[in-house]
C-alpha cells in the first residue's frame, strides 16, 4: 500500500469545522516533552547548545558521579544545570578525598581546618569521604614522639567533626607490611569512627580490620546502616559470627561480608547451628533488628579445625531472621534454598 | 520523495493490525507516512491529537460515515522525513520487541551492554541525526525513544574528561581557570600533604 485511496482519506486540515475551544494539552504535558514543546515548537536544533534544559537533565540522569563531576567542568551551563537546576535530581555528591599523606600531617590538617571557621563550615557540605593511593599512611617521617602523636590523635578526636559525611570508603587504603605501621593505621581508622557522627555507610573491602574496629564504628556512628567488608581474612583478623561487634547499630540494614574470617567459640558454635534448640541464638543475632540485605559468601571460620560455616548455621539464620530481611546471599546449597524459599518466601535467596 | 520503504513497512504492519485503522503522519517536508494506529499511538502527542479529532468526529458523525476505512492525517511540522522514518522504525520494532528499561546510572559506555542489540544498533548514528531523534522523541512524546536517545548521549559523556566532552559536542569552555578551580573544589576536597 503505497498510498491510501484518496477517496477514503479524511484530511482534517481541509475540513470545515465550527469554531472550537482551545486545544487541551496532551496528557502528561507537564513532563519534559510538554514543557519543551511549549517552549520551542518551531526550531529543530541539532547541536548540544540548542538542546533544551529538560532534555539535558534527562541525559544527565543516566550519568554516574564521576561523569557528572567531569561534565560540571565542561561549561558554566552544564555546571549550573547539574548543581542549581531545580528539576535535576541527579546532583553531584561532594567528595572529601584523602590521598598520600602521613598520619600526623593528616591529623594536624584536620585540626587546623576545624579551628578555621570558614574552612570548617565549607567542609561540612561534603558527604562522601574516601581514601586513594594510601600506601603511605604510616606514622610519619617527622620523628614525632609517640606521646606527641597520641596527644595529636586525642585532640583530633575531641575537636574535629564532619557532620555532613554519610559515607566512608576505605577501599583505597592499603595497610603497611610493617606491624608498627599497621598499629598506627588502625588508630587512624579509629579516629575516623569518632569524627564522623552521621556516618551511614562504611566500606572496608580488601582491608583487614578487627572486630574491635567494627565495634568502634558501631558505637560511635549510631546511624550506621551499611557495612561492606569483603576479603577480610588476609591477616586472620576476624569478626564475631554472632554479630556482637555490631550490636550497637540499631539501624543496620545491609552487611556484605564475603570472603571474610569469622570467630565463634565451640560452645557458641553448637548453639548457633542447633536447629532444634535456642532459637534466639543464631548468626548475627546481636545486630539483626533491622537487617534487610546480608551477603556472606565463602566465609572462613578461624581458630577451628573445621573452617567451614555449616549449612545448619545458614539455615538457622534464615529461619530466625527478622521479617525485615528480604535478601540473603550465601553458600546455601540449592536444595536448602529450595526448602527455605517455602518457609520464608519473603526472602530472596541467592548464592 | 524517498519514503517508499518506510511506507511499505508501515503498510504491511497496518494490514496485520487488529484495529485496521491507519494514520498518515506528515513530515515537515510534507511526506506522508501511513502507519497503523498501534504504532502512532506510541506518541502521546499523536494520541492526544487523535482524541481531539475523535471528539470532532462525534460532533459531525453524519458527514463521513460512508463505511470506508478512515485515514487521518497528523501533521508533524517539526519532524523531518529522515527523522520520522527512524521514529516509525523504532515504534514498529518496540511493539514487536519492547525495549528493556535502561538502568541508571549507565553501567557501560557501550549501549549494547545496557539495551538489546537491535536498539544499540538503532542509535549508532551520526550525532546530528541522534540529536534530531531526541528532539523528535521529545516533541512527539515517545518516552522509550527519548530514554534510548538520551541514554546514548549519556554514554558518549561517560568516562570522558572535560576536554574530551567539549570536543565531542563542540562545547566552548567559558570558565576562567579560577572559576574552574572553584567548581573542582566544590565537588571534591582533596586533602593531601
Amino acid at each position: 500500500m503505497a498510498q491510501a485511496n484518496s477517496n477514503s482519506i479524511k484530511n482534517i486540515n481541509n475540513r470545515k469545522c465550527p469554531p472550537r475551544p482551545p486545544r487541551r494539552p496532551p496528557p502528561g504535558d507537564d513532563g519534559i516533552a510538554g514543557r519543551t514543546r511549549q517552549q520551542k515548537r518551531t526550531t529543530i536544533a541539532s547541536e548540544w547548545k540548542n538542546l533544551d534544559i529538560p532534555i539535558k537533565i534527562e541525559i544527565f540522569s543516566y550519568l554516574d558521579q564521576e561523569s557528572l563531576m567531569n561534565l560540571s567542568l565542561v561549561s558554566k551551563q552544564s555546571n549550573d544545570i547539574i548543581c542549581k537546576e531545580l528539576g535535576n535530581k541527579n546532583k553531584i555528591i561532594p567528595v572529601f578525598e584523602i590521598g598520600l599523606i602521613s598520619m600526623p600531617a593528616l591529623c594536624q590538617n584536620l585540626l587546623n581546618h576545624s579551628l578555621n571557621r570558614e574552612t570548617n563550615n565549607k567542609l561540612q557540605r561534603y558527604q562522601i569521604m574516601r581514601f586513594k593511593d594510601s600506601y603511605k599512611y604510616t606514622k610519619d617521617e617527622t620523628n614525632l614522639s609517640v606521646e606527641a602523636f597520641m596527644e595529636l590523635q586525642r585532640e583530633t578526636m575531641r575537636k574535629v567533626r564532619f557532620t555532613g559525611i554519610t559515607s566512608l570508603d576505605f577501599d583505597g587504603f592499603s595497610l603497611s607490611d610493617q606491624i608498627t605501621d599497621r598499629i598506627y593505621q588502625n588508630y587512624l581508622i579509629y579516629i575516623f569512627s569518632c569524627i564522623l557522627p552521621k556516618l551511614r555507610e562504611v566500606k572496608f573491602s580488601c582491608m583487614p580490620i578487627t572486630g574491635l574496629t567494627l565495634s568502634n564504628f558501631s558505637m560511635n556512628c549510631p546511624l550506621l546502616e551499611k557495612v561492606t567488608l569483603n576479603n577480610n581474612d588476609i591477616f586472620e583478623k576476624v569478626i564475631r559470627l554472632n554479630g556482637s561487634d555490631m550490636r550497637h547499630s540499631n539501624s543496620l540494614k545491609e552487611i556484605y561480608l564475603d570472603c571474610s574470617g569469622f570467630e565463634c567459640g565451640l560452645q557458641h558454635r553448637n548453639a548457633i547451628e542447633d536447629l532444634n534448640d535456642q532459637p534466639e541464638v543464631y548468626m548475627f543475632h546481636h545486630c539483626c533488628k533491622a537487617l534487610e540485605r546480608v551477603s556472606i559468601r565463602n566465609p572462613k571460620l578461624c581458630y577451628q579445625d573445621d573452617k567451614i560455616i555449616s549449612q545448619n548455621t545458614l539455615i538457622k539464620f534464615v529461619r530466625n531472621a527478622p521479617l525485615t530481611l528480604r535478601w540473603f546471599r550465601s553458600d546455601l546449597t540449592l536444595n536448602n534454598m529450595k526448602m527455605l524459599r517455602l518457609e520464608r518466601p519473603g526472602i530472596e535467596l541467592l548464592n | 520523495m524517498d519514503v517508499e520503504d518506510s511506507k511499505e513497512t508501515a503498510a504491511s504492519t497496518a494490514d496485520t493490525s487488529s484495529s485496521g485503522v491507519t494514520i498518515q503522519l506528515i513530515s515537515k517536508e510534507g511526506d506522508k507516512f501511513p502507519v497503523p494506529i498501534t504504532v502512532s499511538n506510541m506518541s502521546e502527542l499523536v494520541k492526544s491529537m487523535m482524541d481531539d479529532k475523535d471528539d470532532d468526529d462525534d460532533d459531525d458523525d453524519d458527514e463521513d460515515d460512508d463505511g470506508k476505512e478512515k485515514i487521518t492525517e497528523i501533521p508533524l511540522p517539526n519532524v523531518k522525513s529522515e527523522v520520522l522514518k527512524k521514529v516509525i522504525e523504532f515504534c514498529e520494532h518496540h511493539l514487536a520487541e519492547p525495549m528493556t528499561e535502561i538502568e541508571k546510572p549507565l553501567k557501560s559506555q557501550n549501549m549494547a551492554d545496557v539495551v538489546q542489540k537491535w536498539y544499540a544498533d538503532f542509535v549508532d548514528l551520526e550525532q546530528v541525526l541522534l540529536f534530531e531523534l531526541i528532539l523528535a522523541a521529545n516533541y512527539m512524546d515517545i518516552k522509550p525513544l527519548l530514554d534510548l536517545t538520551c541514554a546514548t548521549v549519556a554514554s558518549m559523556i561517560k568516562g570522558k574528561t572535560p576536554d574530551e566532552i567539549r570536543a565531542t559536542f563542540n562545547i566552548t569552555n567559558d570558565f576562567s581557570p579560577e572559576e574552574e578551580a572553584q567548581v573542582r573544589e566544590e565537588n571534591k576536597w582533596c586533602e593531601e600533604a
